[in-house]
């Protein structure tokens, strides 16, 4: 079991790591049709905790199937701690899509086809749940239970091959890709999904065994970086702008003889907005759809600077990135330290 | 054996009841509304066939169309699309192609079939896959 603590313990530094590098520098698609851009960043939190769902079930519905050909009590009580950390990743799937979708897709929940079966594949789970819980005599629940893993894992496939089979709102794997095939993105992302994944399944091992008091510890350092995170980001998105700060929607814009003209938008009106200085994005236009578009366009923007005419004269500005990213990786954070909290108890 | 089996056949009903839920919350085709006989909350995919910018009524009238030449008038505030785009409805705002919920009223006019009152404008993210990455902070 030591050795199993101390591997999480590196995992998660390393996720740690990533987790902060990708909610603060992490690419992000340069023209989205709704909401601020940076939500995008969803992508190296939401998905990695979808796949990882994905595989804990994945790996406790072949358990399950073991058992109820083997018979072995180790393959019962592993194919439920599997089961067990999948639903509580599946949990945090739900609501940290339901982040990024109020966000990016206008609304919280759209009954999305996608979003249909994976609250479906939840409630069956925790359906096995209530199944393994409500039969108290010992020989006929581990072979009920596990039948009904079994059959749940029936909504695995169903809610993956939706986005294939009608339309939804939801990528395909090949859209995504699309995305997620240049520079350090694959790195980041693919990345991500393995550590995700990895200490989804160091957690559910350790849940099996039961009393590893140090996974607590060693899941700490994401814990600190999410907290980071709300700390840094969450602020500006509370700010409404004062004194000489204003906080800025990007509507459209142009550079004039190297000056960043801007039409922006706040709380107060519609304002034009000039700037000198070194843009806060990288590129500041891309050539999308065969048009030539600004990456600035629907970002939220915090400037310093004067109004002078009715102008905003910037000598600084920064991007404000979306808060639900920063809520998202607190929320991930929570869940790694809710199944570091079920490994450390001891079992009955 | 009789476990297994038991799983089978519990795993037949979860698919069934599960393809049921998911293909009854897929989206409508504008079409598909002319079933209905009193106002009903829908879910419609359609495509934009126009936009018209209604400042004085502070509203955004879509023509919504879908391939049998059906059609639908859905109105949506204008000061609310601007808050949430950042600008008035166009090429860059609103794609060829929209999901949107809202309150369906039946009222047949030719080839109209009713209009709705526009509740959420629902964008899929496919389109921004596309785009070059950008990177800041």
């Amino acid at each position: 079991m030591r050795k199993l603590v101390e591997a999480l313990a590196v995992v998660s530094l390393i996720d740690a790591v990533t987790l902060w590098f990708s909610q603060t520098s992490g690419p992000f698609p340069s023209v989205v049709p709704l909401g601020n851009p940076t939500a995008y960043r969803n992508l190296y939190v939401h998905v990695p905790i979808s796949v990882s769902t994905y595989l804990l079930f994945t790996l406790g519905f072949l358990l399950a199937l073991a058992y109820l050909l083997r018979g072995k009590n180790w393959m019962e009580e592993m194919a439920h701690s599997f089961i067990a950390a999948g639903l509580v990743m599946g949990f945090s799937t739900l609501v940290t899509g339901m982040i990024w979708a109020s966000e990016s897709w206008g609304s919280p929940w759209n009954w999305d086809p996608r979003e249909t079966g994976v609250l479906f594949m939840f409630l069956a789970f925790l359906v096995y749940l209530a199944v393994r819980s409500s039969i108290k005599d010992p020989d006929v629940r581990p072979r009920i239970s596990m039948a009904f893993a079994v059959a749940a894992y029936a909504t695995i496939p169903l809610s993956f091959l939706v986005p294939y089979l009608m339309p939804s709102l939801h990528p395909t794997i090949p859209e995504t890709s699309m995305f997620v095939r240049g520079g350090l993105t694959p790195l980041l992302f693919g990345g991500r999904i393995i550590l995700v994944s990895l200490e989804g399944s160091l957690l559910a091992l350790l849940m099996r065994s039961g009393g590893a008091r140090g996974a607590k510890l060693a899941v700490i350092p994401v814990v600190l970086v999410a907290l980071l995170l709300v700390a840094v980001q969450l602020p500006p998105n509370l700010s409404g702008g004062t004194g000489g700060t204003f906080k800025v929607q990007v509507i459209s814009g142009d550079v004039v003889d190297g000056t960043l003209h801007l039409k922006v938008r706040s709380s107060q009106g519609t304002y034009d907005l000039l700037y000198r200085g070194k843009p806060p994005i990288n590129p500041l236009f891309v050539t999308f759809g065969g048009e030539r578009r600004l990456t600035l366009e629907k970002h939220w923007l915090l400037v310093e600077g004067r109004i002078e005419n009715g102008t905003i004269l910037a000598s600084s500005m920064r991007l404000i990135p979306y808060w639900g990213n920063a809520v998202n990786s607190l929320i991930y954070a929570l869940t790694l330290f809710t199944l570091a909290y079920l490994a450390g108890r001891e079992r009955k | 054996m009789k476990a297994v089996m038991l799983a089978a056949s519990i795993a037949l009903v979860v698919l069934l009841v599960g393809y049921m839920a998911i293909t009854s919350s897929s989206y409508e085709q504008i079409s598909q509304l002319s079933r209905y006989r009193k106002p009903t909350m829908v879910t419609v995919r359609a495509l934009v066939a126009d936009i018209k910018t209604l400042p004085e009524e502070d509203l955004i009238l879509f023509v919504l169309k879908d391939e049998n030449g059906s059609k639908i008038y859905a109105f949506y505030g204008l000061t609310r699309f601007i808050s949430q785009y950042g600008a008035p409805p166009s090429h860059s705002t609103v794609e060829q192609e929209v999901i949107m919920r809202g309150m369906f009223y039946p009222e047949r006019m030719g080839d109209v079939l009713g209009r709705m009152e526009i509740k959420e404008i629902l964008q899929g993210c496919h389109k921004a896959y596309e785009a070059p990455p950008a990177t800041g902070g």
